[in-house]
């Protein structure tokens, strides 16, 4: 290379030198040669710089064009994910909305056996209680009720999977598995037996009714996922133990949570209850026992308000007739009683001929309010004794009820 | 995103790395450019040396960029650098297989032409 040769290097640096070593044409030969080689490779270089940075600029502007497409991507998604979350966020928690839309699976049909715990509500009387009632009304007592029951099921990381009218199908343990939600279910059906206060004092505030709530909860296997087409699908829970927590509930009074015994072992010593049963609910071979709770102990401790009720006894007891129900079919025998006294919680005791078998279902109907039925379910019997819970209270009995004078 | 460091694995003829491919069919003599070649300047340097050799064996060479969807500007002065070691050789007859659909190929591809007259440029 011209600028590795010791006698060019001299030249560069010596004008005098350079001279000499020009003069001479087989040098000056060499030099020229040297120089256009220089040149060359300095044009080479040129056209490589000016070449790779039009590269450059090619793939920075394709890389500006993605850039923009990926803003208007992130714009677009973000209000589907925030319609997803208003449309499916009024049902389930942030967490739940937040890990299906991270999770592509979380969006695919089909489903999977798991076992979960399912929580099912439901307003004692309430189409009873609708009958006296407009539409709007239904509408505003449905909307405090569901709103205050969302709002517990979601601090216990339930999932809503259904409204269905005044009743709540929950789930623990789906779409977000937990190790603990026998014991989250369990808490969180005391949890919402306590909120019932404070949405009982809502409506009153708007003139509206109280209302009594019964929860049966059940821990068993069952099929989860996303259930529809794909323009419908939403994410559900089927199975036999879906339909047996719905007739768990069935038993239960206002204010009560009854559970089963699959829940109830879950717990084991952290359960706190009154007791259990037996039932032999339709369509089940085998009798079931069933536990009726009143606290939890440990992590998600929560226990029930005990209300003590003082009986009011009636100065003239109140001839009636009843009809022990089979399910919702009012075929059955009609048979008298008298109601002797009522408390505050819906209570009321009766005199009968017969013994009646505990947590019977019973129609009455008042002598003094003819036309006007009433449900109760026996919650303690004894030998021409029983006291019934009214699962549904016509306004005109409880008025008539209130209005009969007390004995002294 | 992918790791451009890893060492890129597979023969001289063959080499591999994370989300790139660059491989010589030997029979029909030509260099397979295939994925995204993201590499920095130092790290083509076994695709510049698997250039060379295969120059070396034969004048007559074919380059398929047609499954290069990605190609950094490291990437092409490797290769115009090749174009300007081939014109020096001279006697060279390299034919470049491009795709117009991949945008970049279309605009630097063709530029191959200005360090090697001869090259010929075909895009899809």
């Amino acid at each position: 290379m011209l600028t590795d040769d010791p006698r060019w290097q001299r030249a560069l640096a010596d004008p005098d030198a350079a001279a000499e070593l020009l003069a001479d044409p087989g040098a000056r030969a060499e030099f020229m040669a040297a120089v256009a080689a220089l040149q060359a490779e300095h044009d080479d270089l040129v056209l490589l710089h000016d070449s790779t940075l039009e590269h450059a600029n090619e793939i920075e502007e394709q890389l500006a064009v993605k850039i923009e497409q990926v803003e208007a991507l992130v714009v677009e998604l973000e209000l589907r994910n925030t319609f997803i979350r208003q449309v499916f966020g009024r049902h389930v928690t942030d967490e739940v909305v937040n890990t299906l839309l991270a999770s592509p699976e979380g969006r695919q049909l089909g489903g999977e056996r798991r076992t979960l715990t399912i929580l099912i509500s439901d307003l004692r009387g309430f189409s009873t209680l609708c009958e006296g009632l407009g539409p709007e009304q239904v509408v505003a007592i449905l909307n405090i009720y569901l709103g205050a029951m969302a709002d517990v099921i979601g601090e216990y990381r339930g999932s809503i999977n259904e409204f269905i009218g005044d009743a709540i199908l929950a789930v623990f343990g789906a779409p977000v598995p937990q190790d603990d939600h026998p014991e989250r279910a369990v808490a969180c059906a005391i949890a919402m037996q306590r909120a019932m206060g404070r949405v009982n004092a809502e409506l009153a505030e708007h003139g509206l009714p109280a209302l009594e709530m019964g929860i049966g909860v059940h821990t068993g296997e069952v099929v989860v996922g996303n259930i529809g087409s794909n323009r419908r699908a939403k994410y559900g829970v089927v199975g036999r133990h879906v339909n047996l927590t719905s007739r768990i509930e069935s038993y239960t009074v206002g204010g009560q949570v009854l559970i089963s015994e699959s829940a109830a072992r879950a717990l084991g010593d952290r359960l706190r209850t009154r007791g259990c049963f037996e039932v032999r609910p339709k369509g089940v071979r085998e009798p079931i026992t069933i536990h009726d709770v009143t606290g939890v102990d440990g992590p998600f401790a929560i226990h029930m308000i005990e209300e003590a009720a003082e009986w009011r006894v009636l100065a003239e007891p109140q001839p009636l007739v009843f009809t022990a129900l089979e399910g919702k079919d009012t075929g059955g025998q009609e048979f008298p009683a008298l109601l002797v006294a009522h408390d505050e919680r819906h209570n009321a005791e009766l005199r009968v001929a017969a013994s009646l078998p505990l947590r019977a279902d019973l129609k009455l109907v008042l002598a003094a309010l003819p036309g006007v039925d009433a449900y109760a379910k026996v919650v303690a019997a004894g030998p021409g004794r029983a006291v019934v819970r009214f699962t549904a209270l016509p306004r005109a009995l409880q008025e008539l009820l209130d209005s009969l004078p007390a004995r002294a | 995103m992918t790791d451009t460091t890893t060492r890129p694995s597979g023969s001289d003829t063959d080499i591999k790395g994370p989300g790139y491919r660059v491989w010589f069919d030997a029979p029909a003599r030509t260099v397979h450019f295939e994925g995204v070649l993201r590499l920095s300047t130092s790290e083509y340097k076994p695709i510049e040396d698997l250039l060379d050799r295969v120059l070396l064996e034969s004048p007559a060479l074919g380059l398929r960029m047609t499954e290069l969807q990605f190609l950094n500007s490291s990437g092409i002065n490797m290769l115009y650098k090749f174009a300007i070691a081939a014109r020096k050789k001279g006697e060279t007859e390299i034919k470049v297989h491009g795709s117009s659909n991949i945008p970049w190929q279309g605009k630097s591809l063709p530029n191959l032409k200005k360090f090697l007259p001869t090259i010929v440029i075909a895009l899809d």
